[in-house]
C-alpha cells in the first residue's frame, strides 16, 4: 500500500472523528443554549407579571387568572399556561375545560414542591414541549425590621400556587437544525481544509524525496549508475539520500554500467546502419547516373568499377572491362592525334573535374563521340581516378549540321542581291552583309556591332521607324513589315529606300532588308507630273475625255463629263457603260453599233449619240475613240473624247428650217399675187350679187353666200401668204420693250380665252431690257402661239404667258407661251414649224401659224423650242436677243 | 387599494368633507360620525360616492354641531352617532352602531345597517367552510344581538342547523359556559355583540377551539387574522353603499325596513386554526374564500 494511501486511510478517518466528535458537542451546546434562552424567556415574562399573578391567585378566581394566562401565553407563544394550586388543582387554564383538573405527574409534584423554576422538556402529543414552571409568591410587604427575629431566621413567605408554563419547541429545533447545518458545514470546511493541508504537507516533505530516492534505487538496479537524486531536506531522509548518492558514484566509478554498454552498442549499431545506408545510396546514385562512370586504378590504369550506362556505352559486360586497362575504352589513336594513355595521365595530372572530348569504340566498332569529366579520388589510401563518360555524339552531329546551316545562311546573307542587316534590340546592326556596305558606304567592321541603324536615317522618318521598331518588339503583328524611309549614306546622299523587316522568332532580333528605290522614285515624279499636266489639259478642255475597257466600263473620265451630261466623273467610273447614256428611242441601236464597233476594234470617229442628261434632257454628243490593244492585239478598251454638238445642230434645223420657210416664202408670194386678182374680181362680184338679194329665201342666196365666204376666205389665206413671205423676206427691227409689245396683244389674246373658257395667266417679268425686234411681228409670233394653244384645249383650260430672261441664254429674252391641252405627240413635233403642216380639219387651218412663227423667230436672230407632253399640255419658248445699242 | 393608501385617500376625503360648498340639497342629508376612524371614514366615502355629491359630515368628537331642520336624514356611524338624540320627525338611518341599546321610544324613523351580513347568508357562506355544521353554539350579551339572532335562528332552521343561543350575563361567564360544550356542539359563532367580544373572550374560545377541535367564527377578518377558524363579514364600503340606498329610498319617499343588510359578503379563512378545529378545506373550498389566512 501507498504512503500516500496510508496517509489518507490515517486522515480521512481522523477528521470525520473530530468533525463528529465537533458535531455533537456542539449541537448538544446549541440546544442547551437554545432551549434556555426559550427558558429565560418564559421565566422573564412570568416575573414581569408577578404582581399582577399574586394577585389574581389571591383573588382565587379564574376570572382574574385567565387573562393574565392568556398573556402570558401570548408573549411567550406558548402552547399553553395554567395556574395551579399547590394541591395541583388547575385553577385556571388557558384550555378552560382544564379546569379544577388535579395535576399529579411526577413533574407537575416536582414542579409544585421545588420553589425554584423548574423546566424540563416534554413531549405532548408527539410534540417537543418545555413545561416551565414558576412558583407565585404572595407580594412582599414592607420589610419591618423584626427584633424579635433570631439572627439568621427570615420571614418566610407564602406560596399561593404556581403557574405552569408550556412553550413549543418546535421553532426552537428547526433553528437548532439549521444552525447546525450551518455549524457542520463550516466544521467540515475547516476541518477538512485542515487535513488536506496536512495531507498536502505531508506529500511533500515525506514523500517526495522518498520517491526521488525509490526512483535513484531503482535506475542503480537497472545498472544505471552516476546519478544523483537531489537532497532536498537535512532529516533522516535527507541523509539517506546523501549516502545514496556516495553509493551511486562509487558504482559508476568502477563498474561500466549496463546504459553506458546499452549506449555504446546501439550507437556502433547507428553507424554501421548510417554506413550501410550511405553504401546503398552511394550504389543507388552509381547505377542508376544516367551518365557512364568508370573507376580506374590511377596507378595502373586497370578499371576497378562501372556502372550500368558505362557498360551499356561501349557495348560491354563490366565482367569484360574490369580488370581490364582503360585503353580498351577507345579506338586506336589516329596520327597526329593524343593517345588515350596520354588522355589518361591528362586526366590524372590535370584538375579535377576537368572535361575533355574524346572517343570510345564499343564492343562492334563503333565510334562513339564523349565528353569525360574525371576526378581523381582517393578509396582506402589507394588513388582511384573516376571518369564521368556522356555520350556526345548526336550532339556533335547536330554541331556539324548547325555549322552547315550557319555557312548556307551567311552565303544567302551575303548573296541576296539586297542590302540586309541584323539588328539587335538596341538599334545596333550586328550583321551586315556586302550590299549594305556598298549603300552605306562604310565597311562591315566599321558597322557591325558599332553602328546603330538609327545612325542612317533622317530626321523626319525617325520618330516614326522607332516607333516600329519598338512595336515589332511588343506586338510584332501590328508593326509593318514594308515601307519607304529616307537613307543617309556616309557622303551624305539621301536615298529613297524600300524596307522588308521582320523579327527572328523567339529572339529580340530582326532582320531587313533594304531596297534601292531612289532612280525609280525619280521615275514617278516625271510620270506624276505628266499625268497631273495632262490631267489639267484634259480637265480644263471643253472635251469630254475618257477611257473605257473592253466591255464599255468607264475606267477614266475628265471632269468635263459634268457640265456635259451631269454626271461627276466617280458617278460614272466604274460604275457605268458607255451605252448607259444613250437616248432610249436610239439605245438599242446605237448599243448594238458601238458592240459591233469593239468586235471589230474599229476608231470611232463622228459617231452621233443623243444622251440623256442627268436633268433629263437630250445632249447630242459627238464621239471619237481609238482602240486600245495589247501586246497580242487584243481589245484592251478605247480611249476617246465627246463633244456637245446640241447647238450645232439646233442651228442647222433652224437653217434648214430657215431655207424651207424663205422658199416657201418665195412661193406663197409669188401664187398670192397670182391670185390675188382674180380672187379679188370674184369677191366683188359675189358680193355685189348678195347685196342685191333682198329675199333669205331666194334659192340664190346660200350659194351666192357661200361663194361670198370662200372668197373671203382665200382671200385671208392669200394675206397670210403674202405675211409670210414678206416675213420670209425681210425683217424690220425697232428696240420695244417686250412686255409693252406683249400687253397690246394680250388684249385680243384675253377676249380670245373668254369665248373659249381659258384662263389666261400673265408672268411678265419687270425690268426686260429692249430688244430690236418688229412689233407687229413679235405680236403675230404672240398671236399666233396663243391662238394653237387655245385651239389646242378646246374644252377649256389655262394658257400663260410669260417674259424672263433666260438663265441659260445670257443675252437674251424669254417668252414662254404655255397651255394645258392635249400636248403634240412627239413623231409631230418636228414638223410643226413646216408651212401648210397642220393638224386640224379642213378649213380650220391655214398649217402656217407656226410656220411664220418660226421664220420671224428666225429672221430676228432668235431661237424657239417646245416642249410638249401629250395629256399635260404644250409650252412654246422663244428666245430673242437683246439690242445692246438699244440699252436696258 | 392597499391599505396605507387606502386610509390616506379616507383621510383626504374626510378634510375635504368640511370644505365643500353644500348646495341646498346637501342638506336634506347630513352625516355625523362617532370619530375619524378609518373605518367609519371608509363606510362614509363609499357612501357619499353612493349618493353620489357631496354630503355635509359632523364629527362627535369635535365641536357641538347643530342640525338644520330642513335635514331630512341623518346618517350615523358608529354607536356614538347612533345613541345620539336627533330632531323628531328626522329619518336616522345607523350604520356600525352594534352597541346602541336604545329605547324604543327611539326607534321610530330609526333605520339600522347591520355590520354582520343577512344570518341566512352568514350560515351559508359557513357551511362552505364547514359542509358538516349542524350545531351551532352562538355566544352574545347585548340585547342589540336580540334581533339579529331569531332571524339567524330561523334561517339556521332552514338550513337544517340547530343554533344554541347562549346569552351571558358578563363575559367571565364564558369559560363556565364553555367546559359545558364540548361534544354538543360543531362549532362556536361570535356575533359581533361589543359586550362580548374582547381581547379575553376572543382568546378564550381561540385557545378552546385549537385545544378542542372546536371550529370559531368571528364577526371579523381581523378576529380570523388573530386566530379564528374563520368570518363571514361585511366590508365598511358596503355598509357605506347600503346607507346610501336606505337613504336614498327615504328621501325618495319610499318606505323602507329598518334594517338593510349590507349586500356584499366576505368569507375568510385562516388554514392553520382551521387545522387545529379538524376542519379539512378543499382547494375548492378555498376558492370561495374571499381572504385566506396561512
Amino acid at each position: 500500500m501507498k504512503l500516500l494511501t496510508k496517509l489518507f486511510l490515517f486522515f480521512v478517518p481522523l477528521t470525520l472523528l473530530l468533525i463528529g466528535s465537533a458535531a455533537i458537542i456542539s449541537r448538544s451546546g446549541m440546544r442547551r443554549i437554545l432551549v434556555s434562552e426559550v427558558n429565560n424567556h418564559g421565566l422573564a415574562q412570568i416575573a414581569d407579571n408577578t404582581q399582577a399573578l399574586s394577585r389574581a391567585f389571591e383573588s382565587k378566581t379564574e376570572a382574574a387568572l385567565l387573562p393574565l394566562l392568556q398573556s402570558l401565553k401570548e408573549q411567550t407563544q406558548g402552547a399553553q399556561v395554567a395556574a395551579l394550586a399547590q394541591t395541583g388543582r388547575v385553577m385556571a387554564h388557558t384550555n378552560v375545560m382544564e379546569k379544577n383538573k388535579i395535576y399529579s405527574d411526577a413533574l407537575t409534584t416536582r414542579m409544585l414542591r421545588s420553589n425554584l423554576p423548574v423546566s424540563q422538556e416534554i413531549a405532548v402529543k408527539g410534540e417537543k414541549i418545555l413545561a416551565l414552571s414558576s412558583p407565585v409568591w404572595r407580594e412582599e410587604e414592607e420589610e419591618q425590621e423584626d427584633f424579635m427575629l433570631s439572627a439568621g431566621d427570615k420571614p418566610k413567605k407564602q406560596r399561593l400556587g404556581t403557574i405552569i408554563l408550556q412553550m413549543p419547541l418546535t421553532r426552537t429545533i428547526q433553528l437548532e437544525n439549521r444552525l447546525f447545518m450551518r455549524q457542520m458545514a463550516l466544521l467540515i470546511l475547516a476541518v477538512g481544509g485542515l487535513s488536506l493541508g496536512l495531507i498536502f504537507f505531508a506529500i511533500f516533505v515525506i514523500l517526495r524525496p522518498a520517491r526521488r530516492l525509490a526512483a535513484g534505487i531503482s535506475k542503480v538496479s537497472e545498472g544505471r549508475y552516476g546519478l544523483v537524486v537531489p537532497v532536498v531536506s537535512k532529516d533522516e531522509l535527507g541523509q539517506l539520500t546523501a549516502v545514496f548518492n556516495r553509493m551511486a558514484k562509487n558504482l559508476s566509478d568502477t563498474t561500466v554500467s549496463r546504459d553506458t554498454l546499452v549506449e555504446e552498442v546501439a550507437e556502433r549499431k547507428r553507424v554501421e546502419a548510417a554506413l550501410r545506408e550511405t553504401e546503398e545510396k552511394f550504389r543507388m546514385q552509381f547505377e542508376g547516373a544516367m551518365d557512364a562512370i568508370f573507376l580506374a586504378d590511377a596507378k595502373t590504369g586497370l578499371l576497378m568499377d562501372l556502372n550500368t550506362e558505362a557498360a551499356k556505352l561501349v557495348g560491354r559486360k563490366k565482367s569484360e572491362l574490369i580488370g581490364w586497362h582503360q585503353r580498351i575504352l577507345h579506338p586506336p589513336a589516329l596520327p597526329g592525334k593524343e593517345s588515350s594513355e596520354d588522355s589518361f595521365k591528362r586526366h590524372l595530372t590535370g584538375k579535377s573535374g576537368m572535361l575533355l572530348e574524346t572517343q570510345v569504340i564499343t564492343k562492334t566498332g563503333e565510334i562513339k563521340e564523349v565528353a569525360i569529366m574525371s576526378n581523381l579520388l582517393e578509396i582506402r589510401g589507394r588513388k582511384v581516378l573516376q571518369g564521368i563518360f556522356r555520350d556526345v555524339t548526336e550532339r556533335k552531329k547536330a554541331e556539324i549540321e548547325l555549322q552547315k546551316r550557319e555557312e548556307l545562311y551567311r552565303t544567302t546573307f551575303e548573296t541576296t542581291g539586297m542590302s540586309t542587316v541584323l539588328l539587335e534590340e538596341d538599334a545596333v546592326i550586328s550583321l551586315a552583309n556586302a550590299e549594305f556596305e556598298r549603300l552605306s558606304g562604310y565597311s562591315k567592321p566599321e558597322i557591325e556591332g558599332r553602328k546603330k541603324w538609327t545612325e542612317f536615317v533622317v530626321k523626319e522618318d525617325l520618330e516614326r521607324m522607332l516607333a516600329q521598331h519598338r512595336l515589332r518588339r511588343e506586338h510584332p503583328a501590328d508593326a509593318l513589315t514594308q515601307y519607304e524611309f529616307h537613307f543617309i549614306t556616309r557622303f551624305g546622299d539621301i536615298r529613297n529606300i524600300l524596307l522588308f523587316i521582320a523579327m527572328i522568332p523567339s529572339t529580340k532580333r530582326s532582320i531587313a532588308s533594304l531596297m534601292d528605290i531612289t532612280e525609280r522614285r525619280k521615275a514617278d515624279d516625271a510620270l506624276r507630273k505628266s499625268e497631273k499636266r495632262f490631267q489639267q489639259v484634259a480637265d480644263n478642255s471643253n472635251t469630254w475625255i475618257w477611257e473605257i475597257d473592253a466591255a464599255g466600263m468607264y475606267t477614266y473620265s475628265n471632269s468635263v463629263v459634268e457640265n456635259m451630261l451631269g454626271f461627276k466623273p466617280e458617278e460614272i467610273v466604274g460604275c457605268k457603260y458607255v451605252y448607259d447614256f444613250f437616248a432610249p428611242d436610239v439605245k438599242e441601236t446605237l448599243k448594238n453599233d458601238v458592240l459591233e464597233g469593239f468586235r471589230g476594234k474599229k476608231r470611232i470617229i463622228g459617231f452621233i449619240n443623243p444622251s440623256i442628261h442627268k436633268n433629263g434632257s437630250t445632249v447630242i454628243l459627238e464621239t471619237t475613240g481609238e482602240p486600245i490593244l495589247d501586246k497580242e492585239g487584243e481589245l484592251l478598251g478605247y480611249r476617246g473624247a465627246d463633244i456637245d454638238i446640241s447647238e450645232r445642230k439646233r442651228l442647222e434645223s433652224s437653217l434648214l428650217q430657215s431655207e424651207k420657210m424663205s422658199a416657201v416664202g418665195q412661193l406663197a408670194a409669188g401664187v398670192a399675187h397670182e391670185i390675188n386678182n382674180p380672187l379679188g374680181i370674184i369677191l366683188g362680184f359675189a358680193q355685189s350679187v348678195v347685196k342685191r338679194i333682198k329675199n333669205e329665201d331666194d334659192p340664190l342666196a346660200l350659194p351666192l353666200k357661200t361663194i361670198e365666204r370662200e372668197a373671203v376666205r382665200c382671200r385671208n389665206l392669200v394675206q397670210n401668204l403674202l405675211v409670210f413671205s414678206r416675213a420670209s423676206n425681210s425683217a424690220q427691227s425697232d428696240g420695244v420693250d417686250l412686255n409693252a409689245a406683249a400687253e397690246s396683244a394680250l388684249s385680243l389674246i384675253l377676249a380670245q380665252t373668254k369665248t373659249h373658257n381659258v384662263e389666261l395667266v400673265q408672268e411678265l417679268a419687270s425690268g426686260l431690257p429692249r430688244i430690236r425686234v418688229n412689233i407687229t411681228q413679235f405680236q403675230q409670233i404672240l398671236i399666233n402661239l396663243a391662238n394653237n394653244s387655245i385651239d389646242a384645249m378646246p374644252q377649256g383650260g389655262t394658257l400663260t404667258i410669260g417674259t424672263s430672261l433666260p438663265r441659260k441664254r445670257p443675252g437674251y429674252v424669254e417668252l414662254r407661251v404655255r397651255d394645258t391641252g392635249a400636248g403634240i405627240p412627239k413623231e409631230l413635233q418636228k414638223k410643226i414649224f413646216e408651212p401648210f403642216f397642220t393638224t386640224k380639219e379642213v378649213g380650220k387651218g391655214t398649217g402656217l401659224g407656226l410656220s411664220l412663227v418660226y421664220e420671224i423667230v428666225q429672221k430676228h436672230g432668235g431661237t424657239i423650242e417646245l416642249e410638249s407632253k401629250e395629256g399635260k399640255g404644250t409650252e412654246f419658248t422663244v428666245c430673242l436677243p437683246v439690242n445692246s445699242e438699244c440699252g436696258v | 387599494m392597499k391599505g396605507k393608501n387606502k386610509r390616506a385617500f379616507i383621510v383626504l376625503t374626510a378634510l375635504l368633507c368640511p370644505l365643500t360648498v353644500l348646495p341646498a340639497n346637501a342638506q336634506e342629508i347630513v352625516v355625523v360620525l362617532s370619530s375619524q376612524s378609518p373605518y367609519y371614514l371608509e363606510a362614509f366615502n363609499s357612501f357619499q360616492y353612493a349618493i353620489g355629491r357631496p354630503v355635509e359630515s359632523f364629527d362627535m368628537q369635535k365641536a357641538p354641531f347643530v342640525i338644520s331642520a330642513a335635514t331630512k336624514v341623518v346618517v350615523t356611524f358608529g354607536g356614538k352617532a347612533a345613541a345620539r338624540e336627533y330632531q323628531t320627525g328626522t329619518h336616522i338611518v345607523s350604520c356600525m352602531a352594534p352597541a346602541v341599546e336604545l329605547s324604543r321610544s327611539n326607534y321610530a324613523n330609526r333605520y339600522f345597517i347591520p355590520m354582520s351580513p343577512h344570518p341566512g347568508r352568514l350560515l351559508l357562506k359557513l357551511q362552505v367552510v364547514q359542509p358538516a355544521l349542524k350545531r351551532l353554539f352562538v355566544f352574545w350579551i347585548s340585547e342589540s344581538m336580540r334581533e339579529y339572532l331569531r332571524q339567524m335562528r330561523k334561517d339556521a332552521a332552514s338550513l337544517g342547523i340547530t343554533l344554541t343561543e347562549v346569552r351571558l350575563k358578563n363575559a367571565d361567564e364564558l369559560p363556565e359556559r364553555l367546559r359545558g360544550m364540548p361534544g354538543t356542539t360543531d362549532a362556536i359563532f361570535f356575533p359581533p355583540d361589543p359586550l362580548l367580544v374582547n381581547v379575553q373572550t376572543f382568546g378564550t374560545v381561540r385557545d378552546f377551539s385549537e385545544q378542542n377541535h372546536v371550529p370559531f367564527y368571528a364577526p371579523t377578518e381581523a378576529l380570523v387574522g388573530k386566530g379564528a377558524t374563520a368570518s363571514v363579514s361585511s366590508s365598511f364600503e358596503s355598509m357605506g353603499r347600503s346607507a346610501a340606498r336606505m337613504t336614498s329610498r327615504l328621501l325618495n319617499g319610499e318606505t323602507a325596513e329598518q334594517s338593510a343588510y349590507p349586500e356584499e359578503i366576505r368569507l375568510a379563512v385562516n388554514l392553520k386554526a382551521a387545522g387545529r378545529a379538524g376542519l379539512k378545506l378543499t382547494p375548492e373550498m378555498l376558492a370561495k374564500a374571499d381572504k385566506v389566512f396561512p
